[in-house]
C-alpha cells in the first residue's frame, strides 16, 4: 500500500466524485442527513473510546469541506456524542475547517493515509483551532475504523446490496478517474503549457532582478567607499 | 557486529497493534498527562490501555517501554511517581526516565524494574552516562541527535550499557532536555511540559495560495504555492535578518538513516528509534515496515536506501549530525 496522497488525483476536483455530488445534489437534505447521522452513530457504537478521547473538545464544530464534492460536512462533538450533517449556510461559523479531496479525507479517517504527510504536500489544509484539529485527529486515529464497513452496514438490512453496489461504485470510480484525468489533461493541456512558459519567463526576469538589485548595492557600497576615501 | 533493535512509537493503541504486527521489536508510548514528552491531545494511554497494550505486543515477542520523560514539577511530582508505580505493576520491558530524582527513585523502589535514560537527559559523552550506571543501575541509553558517528563509537567503547539512537522522523537540531526555544515563546517546554510549540499557540493562516504558519502569534514560515509544509516549531523558522530570508537554524526535514545503517552497527549500537508518537498509524505503519526490510537486510551485509520523502516534514530527508560536515 502507498500513502503517496497522489492516489487519488489528491489535487484535481475534476473528478467521478464530483459528478455523482453534482447528481445528488438536488436530493431533499432530510433523508441524507438522516443516513449521515445514522453512520456517525453506527461509528460512536462500535468505537466508544473514541468519544472518551473527544471529551475535553466538546462543542466543538468541525467543517469538512472535500475540494471534489458539491457538499460541505459538519461534525459537531458532544458530551458522549458527536453529529454529522450537510452544511447549511445558515449554520454559523465552525471553529475548525478542514478541506481537502474526499478520498484522502475518508483514507485518513481508515488510517490508511497519514495527515500530516497530506499536510506537508499541502493536499490538506486546515484552519481555525489546531489543538481541537488534533484532539479529533489523535481520538479517530487511536481505533481501528474501516468507514466503507461502518458505511455498508448503517444500511441495516440492505447492507448486502448496499456493498454490491459500493464494489461496483469502486471500480466504476477507478475506470472513469482514469477517463476523466485524460479528458482533463486534454482540456487543460495548452493552458498548462502556456502557464510553464510564463512561469519560465517570469524566473528569468526574477533572475536578472537579482542580479540587477546586488550590481546595484556593490556599486552603491562602492561609491559610499569612494566618498569616505574623498572626505578624508 | 550487534544485531540491531527496532523500537517504534505508539501514540496510540491502533498504532501499538500496527508497529507490533509491521515487525517492531519494541514500542515506546506514554500515559496521556504531562509525564511524557508527547503530551498532546487525545493521544496517549491509559493504565487499562497499556495493559491490553502489554498483552498484545507480548502475545507476539515484542516488548513495551513506557516514557516517563519530562522532569517532574516541584511540589506537584505524584503523577511521575505514580507513572514509575503503575510502569512496574504492569511489568513493563523497561521504563524511559530523564529526571535523576525519579531515577532515584524508581532504582530504590522497583530495584527489578529495566531503566533506559532518556534522550531527554542530554547525556552525550562516557563520564555522563557512567554515572547514570553507577547510580541508578541503567541499561540503555538514548543518546542525544547532536552526536556523530566517530563520537557515537568512542562512547560506545567506553561504556558497558547499551546505546539507543534516533533513526527516523522530527530532526531536532538542538541538544534535547537543554532547548527552551518552544517556552521562550509559547511558556512551554517539551522538558517540563512534553510538548514542543504546542498545537493550542499554533495558527495556519491561508493567505491566496501561500501557507503562513504562526506559533503564539509570530509568524515561523510562510510557504509558497508549491513549496512542501512544516511544522511552525522555532528551530525551522524562516528569519529575516541583515535584509536575508532563510532558515537560520535548520530548515523544515527529517531524520533517515536507513542509508548509513551499516555505519551505525559498526559504531556499536544496540537499538534504533523511530520518532514520532504524535503521528497517524499510517506513518508507523509504512516506516516500521520500511525499517524491518532495512535492518533484515543490514544484518545480511546489505544496504538498503528507502526515502520515505513522502512522509517527512519540509518533503526532505537528512543523516543529521551523524554525517555532520559543518563542524
Amino acid at each position: 500500500m502507498s500513502l503517496e496522497p497522489d492516489n487519488h488525483n489528491a489535487n484535481d476536483a475534476f473528478s467521478p466524485l464530483l459528478m455523482a455530488g453534482l447528481m445528488i445534489k438536488p436530493l431533499p437534505r432530510a433523508p441524507l442527513n438522516r443516513w449521515l447521522q445514522y453512520t456517525a452513530d453506527h461509528i460512536q457504537k462500535n468505537h466508544p473510546a473514541i468519544l472518551a478521547r473527544l471529551e475535553q473538545i466538546a462543542g466543538t464544530t468541525f467543517l469538512i469541506r472535500p475540494t471534489d464534492f458539491p457538499h460541505d460536512f459538519r461534525l459537531t462533538i458532544q458530551k458522549n456524542h458527536m453529529s454529522c450533517q450537510i452544511e447549511d449556510e445558515f449554520m454559523g461559523l465552525a471553529d475548525v475547517t478542514i478541506c481537502g479531496p474526499l478520498l484522502s479525507l475518508m483514507d485518513m479517517m481508515d488510517g490508511k493515509l497519514d495527515g500530516d504527510a497530506l499536510f506537508f504536500s499541502r493536499h490538506l489544509t486546515i484552519e481555525g483551532d489546531t489543538a481541537a484539529l488534533l484532539t479529533l485527529r489523535n481520538a479517530v486515529d487511536s481505533d481501528d475504523i474501516d468507514l466503507r464497513a461502518e458505511i455498508i452496514a448503517s444500511f441495516g438490512l440492505l447492507a448486502g446490496p448496499a456493498k454490491a453496489v459500493l464494489n461496483v461504485g469502486e471500480r466504476l470510480y477507478q475506470n472513469l478517474s482514469r477517463n476523466m484525468g485524460l479528458i482533463g489533461q486534454a482540456i487543460t493541456l495548452p493552458l498548462s503549457k502556456r502557464c510553464e512558459g510564463l512561469e519560465y519567463d517570469n524566473q528569468n526576469l526574477r533572475n536578472r532582478l537579482d542580479h540587477l538589485d546586488k550590481m546595484l548595492t556593490k556599486t552603491q557600497n562602492r561609491l559610499q567607499s569612494l566618498s569616505r576615501k574623498t572626505k578624508i | 557486529m550487534t544485531k540491531l533493535e527496532l523500537i517504534c512509537p505508539a501514540g496510540t493503541p491502533a498504532a501499538l497493534r500496527v508497529a507490533v504486527d509491521e515487525g517492531a521489536d519494541a514500542v515506546y508510548l506514554g500515559f496521556r498527562d504531562e509525564t511524557n514528552a508527547r503530551n498532546f491531545p487525545g493521544l496517549n494511554f491509559s493504565v487499562d490501555e497499556l495493559a491490553e497494550g502489554l498483552d498484545y505486543a507480548h502475545a507476539k515477542g515484542a516488548k513495551v517501554l513506557l516514557a516517563v520523560n519530562t522532569y517532574a514539577a516541584a511540589g506537584r511530582g505524584q503523577p511521575w511517581i505514580n507513572a514509575v508505580d503503575n510502569a512496574a505493576k504492569l511489568n513493563v520491558d523497561a521504563i524511559i526516565l530523564a529526571d535523576i530524582g525519579l531515577l532515584d527513585y524508581a532504582a530504590r523502589t522497583h530495584p527489578d524494574l529495566r531503566l533506559h535514560l532518556s534522550v531527554q537527559a542530554s547525556a552525550s559523552n562516557a563520564a555522563a552516562i557512567n554515572h547514570y550506571v553507577r547510580e541508578f543501575g541503567i541499561r540503555r541509553v538514548v543518546l542525544p541527535r547532536v552526536l556523530t558517528l566517530p563520537e557515537i563509537q568512542d562512547i560506545n567503547q567506553k561504556i558497558d550499557i547499551e546505546t539507543e539512537v534516533f533513526a527516523f522522523g522530527g530532526m531536532c537540531p538542538m541538544a534535547e532536555g537543554r532547548c527552551s526555544l518552544s517556552s521562550y515563546i509559547t511558556g512551554k517546554s517539551p522538558n517540563m511540559n512534553g510538548v514542543c510549540s504546542p498545537a493550542s499557540h499554533v495558527t495556519y493562516i491561508h493567505q491566496g495560495q501561500d501557507l503562513k504558519t504562526n506559533l503564539a502569534d509570530f509568524t515561523i514560515n510562510k510557504f509558497g504555492p508549491r513549496e512542501q509544509a512544516g511544522y511552525p516549531t522555532l528551530c525551522k523558522g524562516r528569519f529575516t535578518a541583515n535584509e536575508e530570508t532563510g532558515y537560520l537554524f535548520e530548515e523544515p526535514t527529517s531524520l533517515n538513516v536507513t542509508r548509513i545503517l551499516p555505519e551505525l552497527m559498526e559504531a556499536g549500537v544496540s537499538a534504533l528509534k523511530i520518532e514520532g508518537r504524535q503521528r497517524s498509524k499510517a506513518y508507523v505503519r509504512q516506516v516500521t515496515a520500511n525499517f524491518r526490510k532495512a535492518i533484515d537486510a543490514a544484518m545480511r551485509g546489505e544496504r538498503l536506501i528507502i526515502d520515505m520523502d513522502n512522509l517527512s516534514e519540509g518533503g526532505q530527508n537528512t543523516t543529521g549530525a551523524y554525517n555532520r560536515k559543518w563542524m
